[in-house]
């Protein structure tokens, strides 16, 4: 995904603009003269200032003046599954592991990425669940981070 | 009338729900712990809460024949951390290190959240701030130096140690309110964490350091702070040649941090038990008193009740002074 | 004496060696396998490091990144594709002496001289760090604040190609570490009443999905056909190298020193060292006429460089907490959550955990020849590796190491959120590292500054009114107007030149 500096540098001073604006109203530490919002306050500055240099020097420099264009990847169907399906496989894992468990989400989403990047279904399937039971071994018994359980909750070992 | 009969309502529907909740409690604690156990502590690197949290959690987890890992919750000077305690799931299988700042966090606006939101286990370390110069600083006791701020002008004494409102800031502002001094006195550097300040002490970045004696060891031994008075009723039993600041100053003031560990409110009160009987345990194995001692952190076990009585108590001296210092909403 | 015994006891028993192995043949690995980089391996380990002891934790990161440094070696020479950026200045050359037939003495003199640019880089890391840490014991706030700035600008302004670009990604790191309530105020900010945000956006996240799941995204967009492996014999790496040894004695100590200087500027790191050896190298070559032919000289100077600059990166983190480049500040990061904060404090609260990293780094650096022996081995292999069955794979780590920090489905996002806007900046010719340098240092910089305003009681002369900091400050200043001077040198000689 290309987007033209021009663009890109816009968008940066609208972030400094709106960090600045939100800071004006922060207090002061009390009995100091000086508060939270000095800070963030220069940097916020300091990027409208880059920013805005960006920008200005994307519209003067020769080149390009498309300000947005897709790579090759938006062509084949296969690559934007690919992509997508990493974005919301994790979005998945993020809003659903506590509920069903890492055992239960964590083979799923293997073998859906597995199949979207290419893989045949049976190696798919095989690596899915090995991986499963290694990373599990590894992280909740060896490293003892607690992976939700989810909807086996009563078979927790 | 209305109000009276509600209140019974209000009574009747507790009680039951606390039977209820013992009931299903009991069967919990037949089987409790029947996997890990989480302890959420406040506060990274840096302090030695981390540090006592993963002692405990090390032996805990032998004891009990489950993993113990420990979580830092670090950010908002404790608020973060202090709140995920209590918001976990009461179920036992999460309890957490609270710290001195449960008692001032409230009082400042940062967070509602008050010590009523935990079921106390026990209070294990409470360390006594003191008061630190350079080594080469020309005061040589609690009396000069407090002359010598009393005389200056406003600002020109600058003092570090711990966060804005962070208990070296009270131990500092409490001593100036004892001897008469007006708090805005002394300019206080803040810094994240004691070490930073000490630093900065040592290096001649600020006149004044405040923090307890174990965090201030390592300069005091390489000979370059020099420690005070101690703001406790009673002398440390390592470093027996610093006075209280009662005794140096003829002020009485006292004031130190201390950790516990707690779960969140509700859990069931059989499990709650339990813990206190096993971290009961803890706090008194050898290896664990061994890690403590050479540490220089304080050793004790106040329990249940005690605790809580500890808390509420510490909540309002801990009010106070910020009202004095200016820094409670 | 008793905390360097202390200190072997540390480094020498059955669980840190255990881990030692293992981080290796991880940092081999993914070293090894293009596409997967050094940074990648480091970020991908920080979860795991989380739940270890201190002195093992350092044990994997300092094997792991020494080992994948060296691994990144291998496809550059086989498949001219350099496994990691501090392999990049000497692919070419490794890719012609293999298609020469002289893949074992291409990797073999990328192996050894790896090895004695560690080890270079580590005594001047013991001698120099305790010295410097002395020194910065007398450090306060203001000498602070201008060595952030200093060695920040320097990351930006010399050693990266697109200044601009990068100065924004370091404001915008800045910022993501300003939010939250972990400022000297303890005030809230930037999150809009989200209680997750309270604590920040965290370190982790965001390194394993500006780092690890960016990459998976980008493989998984990647369109271009597999390359093809060199089809040579490999026989003896270690064959001639001696004779070589003996040749390029220069060479090497050029290497190895300029590496380490390289690596402990603040901002640079063991990439820019081999890009800078290898020119230097050329320079003063007595043929530099074979440079890009398939000759040995450069590969063994830029090769000693960038695993010297490695050790020397660590200088200044160990003794400032300031960062050398991208691995130091992961290390930084997790110094810090082991209660091992950086700075002149650590050298003398705990001398043994000193000792215990000198020595792991010599360690690492002695069991690289063999290890790196055996994977040369099987290297061809390693290369076959079918990586559309590795990405969902280290997709699931990613997710997993992030979540089991905290147990924070909030991380997770924090997670993706970072990898895709890293994907795209970076697609737009933006350097990410700069961003996680901000994120480590922004705190640290905050801090400081606030400190130093409050003693200075907002007169700006007092951070210029001690010694060291007044000429640390003078320095950044006029590293500032470095850009500024050239554009208009640039412009008048340009002038000069219509004329």
């Amino acid at each position: 995904m290309k987007i033209h500096d021009s663009l890109l540098g816009l968008l940066f001073v609208m972030i400094g603009a709106a960090i600045l604006f939100t800071v004006a109203g922060y207090p002061k530490m009390p009995g100091q003269d000086v508060g939270p919002a000095m800070f963030p306050g220069v940097m916020a500055a300091a990027l409208v200032v880059f920013g805005g240099t960006l920008a200005l020097r994307g519209r003067m420099l020769p080149g390009s003046h498309r300000l947005f264009e897709l790579r090759e990847w938006s062509q084949s169907p296969r690559h934007i599954l690919a992509g997508l399906s990493v974005v919301l496989g994790c979005a998945a894992y993020a809003l659903f592991s506590t509920a069903f468990g890492f055992l239960i989400l964590a083979p799923m989403l293997l073998f859906v990425w597995h199949l979207a990047f290419g893989v045949s279904a049976r190696t798919s399937l095989v690596s899915a669940l090995l991986t499963t039971i290694v990373t599990w071994g590894v992280f909740y018994k060896g490293l003892g981070v607690p992976l939700p359980w989810g909807l086996l909750k009563q078979y927790a070992f | 009338m209305i109000r009276s009969r509600m209140t019974r309502r209000v009574l009747l529907a507790g009680a039951t729900a606390l039977a209820l909740g013992s009931a299903l409690g009991s069967v919990q604690a037949q089987t409790w712990p029947s996997r890990p156990i989480t302890v959420i502590v406040p506060w990274g690197a840096g302090g030695g809460t981390d540090a006592t949290a993963r002692m405990i959690a090390s032996i805990l987890e032998k004891q009990l024949g489950q993993p113990v890992p420990v979580v830092n919750r670090t950010g908002g000077s404790g608020a973060v951390g202090h709140q995920a305690i209590a918001s976990a799931d009461p179920d036992g299988y999460t309890i957490g290190i609270a710290t001195l700042e449960i008692g001032t966090m409230h009082h400042q606006g940062l967070t509602p959240l008050t010590h009523e939101a935990y079921a106390p286990i026990g209070l294990y370390n409470s360390d006594p701030a003191a008061l630190f110069v350079r080594s080469d600083s020309p005061y040589k006791s609690v009396k000069e130096l407090l002359d010598a701020v009393k005389a200056s002008a406003d600002r020109r004494f600058k003092a570090s140690g711990s966060a804005q409102g962070g208990v070296n800031h009270l131990a500092l502002a409490g001593m100036l309110k004892a001897a008469g001094i007006p708090v805005t006195r002394v300019a206080w550097v803040p810094s994240e964490g004691a070490a930073p300040g000490l630093q900065d002490l040592a290096a001649d970045g600020v006149q004044i350091a405040t923090a307890s004696l174990p965090e201030a060891a390592a300069l005091i031994s390489a000979g370059r702070i020099r420690p005070l008075a101690i703001f406790a009723p009673k002398r440390d039993e390592v470093m027996k040649d610093v006075p209280t600041f009662k005794e140096a100053s003829g002020f009485d003031w006292s004031i130190g941090s201390w950790r516990g560990i707690v779960a969140p409110k509700g859990t069931p009160a059989d499990v709650v038990v339990r813990l206190q009987a096993e971290i009961g345990k803890v706090v008194t194995n050898p290896q664990y008193l061994e890690f403590m001692k050479s540490k220089g952190y304080a050793t004790g076990w106040t329990p249940g009740d005690g605790f809580r009585a500890f808390m509420v108590e510490s909540d309002k001296g801990l009010g106070t002074t910020l009202a004095e210092v200016g820094l409670k909403k | 004496m008793d905390a360097f015994f202390l200190a072997f006891t540390m480094v020498f028993n059955l669980e840190t060696m255990l881990i030692i192995i293992a981080a290796s043949l991880f940092g081999l690995f993914v070293g090894a396998v293009p596409g997967l980089s050094a940074t990648m391996a480091l970020a991908l380990l920080v979860p795991m490091t989380f739940f270890m002891e201190p002195i093992p934790a350092l044990a994997a990161m300092v094997t792991t990144s020494a080992m994948a440094i060296f691994a990144g070696d291998i496809p550059g020479c086989l498949l001219r594709m350099p496994g990691t950026a501090a392999s990049a200045a000497y692919t070419d050359e490794a890719y012609a002496m293999s298609r020469n037939g002289q893949a074992d003495t291409a990797l073999g003199s990328g192996l050894v001289f790896s090895a004695v640019g560690g080890l270079f880089g580590t005594a001047v890391l013991i001698v120099a760090a305790p010295v410097l840490a002395e020194f910065a014991l007398n450090f306060t706030s203001f000498e602070y604040f201008w060595l952030i700035l200093l060695g920040i600008t320097c990351a930006i302004v010399i050693s990266s190609d697109r200044p601009l670009k990068g100065a924004i990604m370091l404001v915008a790191g800045f910022l993501i570490a300003s939010i939250g309530m972990n400022n000297p105020a303890a005030f809230p900010r930037f999150t809009g009443g989200n209680t997750d945000l309270l604590g920040g956006i965290g370190f982790l996240p965001m390194l394993i999905g500006m780092f690890a799941a960016s990459e998976v995204l980008r493989s998984a967009l990647d369109r271009s056909p597999k390359a093809t492996i060199v089809d040579q014999p490999i026989h003896n790496v270690f064959k001639g190298m001696w004779a070589l040894t003996v040749k390029y004695p220069v060479q090497i100590l050029r290497g190895s020193t300029l590496g380490t200087i390289v690596g402990a500027l603040p901002g640079a790191g063991s990439d820019i060292a081999a890009w800078m050896s290898y020119a230097l190298s050329k320079k003063f070559s007595k043929e530099p006429e074979k440079f890009g032919t398939g000759h040995v000289e450069g590969i063994i100077e830029s090769g000693a460089a960038n695993n010297s600059a490695l050790a020397g990166a660590w200088i200044p983190a160990l003794v400032f907490g300031i960062p050398g480049d991208t691995l130091t500040a992961i290390v930084i990061g997790v110094l810090y959550m082991k209660n091992l904060n950086p700075g002149p404090t650590l050298f003398t609260n705990n001398p043994q955990n000193m000792y215990a990293i000198y020595i792991l780094f010599i360690f690492a650096n002695l069991i690289m020849i063999p290890l790196g022996w055996a994977t040369i081995k099987v290297a061809k292999k390693l290369l076959n590796v079918r990586r559309e069955i590795l990405l969902p794979i280290i997709l699931l780590a990613c997710i997993v190491g992030t979540f089991g920090m905290n147990n924070s489905a909030f991380d997770v996002g924090i997670m993706l959120v970072a990898g895709v806007v890293a994907y795209i900046l970076e697609e737009n010719d933006f350097p990410v590292a700069p961003a996680i340098l901000g994120v480590v240092l922004g705190p640290m910089l905050e801090e400081n500054f606030v400190k130093s305003m409050i003693k200075a009681d907002g007169e700006f002369a007092f951070f210029f009114a001690r010694p060291v900091a007044g000429i640390l400050g003078i320095l950044t200043l006029m590293v500032w107007t470095y850009p500024l001077l050239r554009m208009i040198w640039r412009r008048r000689s340009a002038r000069g030149k219509a004329a």
